[in-house]
């Protein structure tokens, strides 16, 4: 065991969790690209070892959503179906698909973030009640309420196209499992454009169902033997204070500034997955 | 209806409670592996000792994947004791599809020599500085083509 790697583990998951943490994500987007690109770590152990990571920062963030009754738990389970169906083929696939398409898929992933990072979020339209309450939602009572600070009073929402949502999830769920990422960025359109979430309610719930998504496909790699725990065991620590760390920073950075440097990291990250799909490799890692 | 909304909060609390304490004590299992191995290894401690110091890491890993389940399945009761029968489904299902990961993985294990050391240094693309590199060999189930095929046998065993 080296203690100089180890502690780079931790400095790395520490950074990638905190700066996701600030932006509301996991930090697995850029655990995977900095273990595969600067620390020659294995894809395959990176991906694994990135979804441990992506459990670690999402249990330790989850608490202050739940209590703050922004979470829709019944929502949540009943998308943790198709998410976990999701993450069930990514397995299967993890196991056959090549390394290069690997890091093409991942590649793409960056980019697709980089530019959802760029046009801001509103609330989507029709997020109060217009709607009636579909039949699927009905029945399972899905539609709830949230407290909005500015007003100090509830705000009742439906939970609209629920079908639509689960195939979504599915494939969020998917993405997730193959690349070791929470996958935000499949599931922010699910959230907006198909169930038409009021915003920190999609933000809050979607983190919630990140852990239990990602424990599909951790424990498939962990009782695989995927997980190096040498690499695991440092990032998941770093992760956990890295979340409780960028929750905190999240009330005073700046916004337009931290989304700037985000989409210029995730855009260079992309770059050299790209390269690395193809089989160059400009950027040496010094360590 | 208000009944059920306060049922509903205090679940949410159970939860936060849950998952809140569940990473501090995973986390400081890993934090106590981590520490020891790390003394460890400057007092250059016999490797069974070290190895033994990653086993409590490799225990703490597993409790953390293993909160998500316990979330899922502390849902599962209440939603059982609150007579919401088409949620706790659910929240069967969901448990049902994460523990068949956890089958399905078992089941393509490779039964490594040992579960903490596989780290191999790559000689050709690895300057002798680079702290490690894991092999694409040892790790890789790509380049392991009698495990590749357990898993497709797995696969379609299940379709």
């Amino acid at each position: 065991m080296h203690n100089g790697f180890v502690l780079w583990l931790f400095a790395v998951s520490l950074g990638a969790s905190a700066l996701g943490g600030m932006l509301g994500m996991a930090g697995g987007i850029f655990i995977v690209p900095i273990l595969a690109v600067f620390g020659h770590v294995d894809i395959h152990v990176a991906i694994a070892a990135s979804t441990v990571s992506v459990i670690a920062s999402s249990c330790s963030s989850a608490a202050p959503f739940l209590r703050g009754r922004l979470t829709n738990i019944r929502l949540a389970i009943t998308l943790e179906t198709a998410t976990t169906l999701g993450a069930l083929s990514g397995v299967f696939l993890f196991g056959v698909i090549p390394v290069s398409y690997l890091f093409f898929l991942f590649a793409a992933i960056l980019l697709v973030s980089a530019q959802q990072m760029m046009s801001r979020r509103n609330d989507p339209p029709g997020t109060s009640i217009v709607a009636d309450t579909e039949r699927w939602t009905a029945a399972l009572r899905l539609d709830s309420t949230y407290p909005e600070g500015a007003l100090g009073r509830d705000i009742a929402y439906r939970v609209q196209r629920l079908p639509t949502g689960m195939m979504l999830m599915f494939g969020a769920g998917l993405i997730s499992a193959l690349l070791g990422i929470g996958s935000g960025v499949v599931k922010i359109p699910a959230m907006d454009t198909a169930l038409r979430l009021p915003i920190k309610v999609s933000s809050a719930t979607s983190n919630f169902m990140i852990s239990v998504t990602a424990a599909a496909s951790a424990g498939a790699y962990f009782m695989h033997g995927d997980i190096v725990t040498s690499v695991a065991g440092p990032i998941a620590l770093g992760s956990v204070v890295g979340a409780v760390l960028g929750a905190r920073i999240l009330i005073r950075a700046s916004n337009a500034s931290v989304r700037l440097l985000f989409v210029v990291v995730l855009i260079l990250f992309a770059a050299q997955m790209l390269l690395q799909a193809f089989g160059i490799r400009l950027l040496k890692g010094s360590l | 209806m208000n009944r059920a909304t306060q049922g509903s909060v205090r679940l949410e609390w159970l939860l936060a409670g849950t998952l809140h304490y569940g990473t501090s004590f995973a986390s400081a299992v890993i934090s106590l592996g981590l520490g020891l191995a790390l003394i460890d290894s400057r007092f250059s401690a016999p490797s069974q000792a070290i190895q033994r110091d990653m086993r409590i890491v490799t225990i703490g890993i597993a409790m953390l994947i293993l909160l998500p389940v316990v979330r899922v399945i502390v849902m599962l009761i209440v939603y059982f004791r609150q007579r919401d029968y088409r949620l706790a489904a659910i929240a069967l299902l969901v448990l049902t599809i994460i523990l068949l990961g956890f089958t399905v993985g078992l089941a393509g294990s490779r039964h490594r020599n040992t579960p903490t050391s596989p780290m191999q240094v790559r000689g050709e693309t690895v300057p002798p500085h680079t702290m490690r590199a894991i092999s694409l060999e040892s790790n890789s189930f790509l380049t392991s083509p009698r495990h590749t095929l357990d898993r497709q046998e797995a696969f379609s065993q299940q379709n």
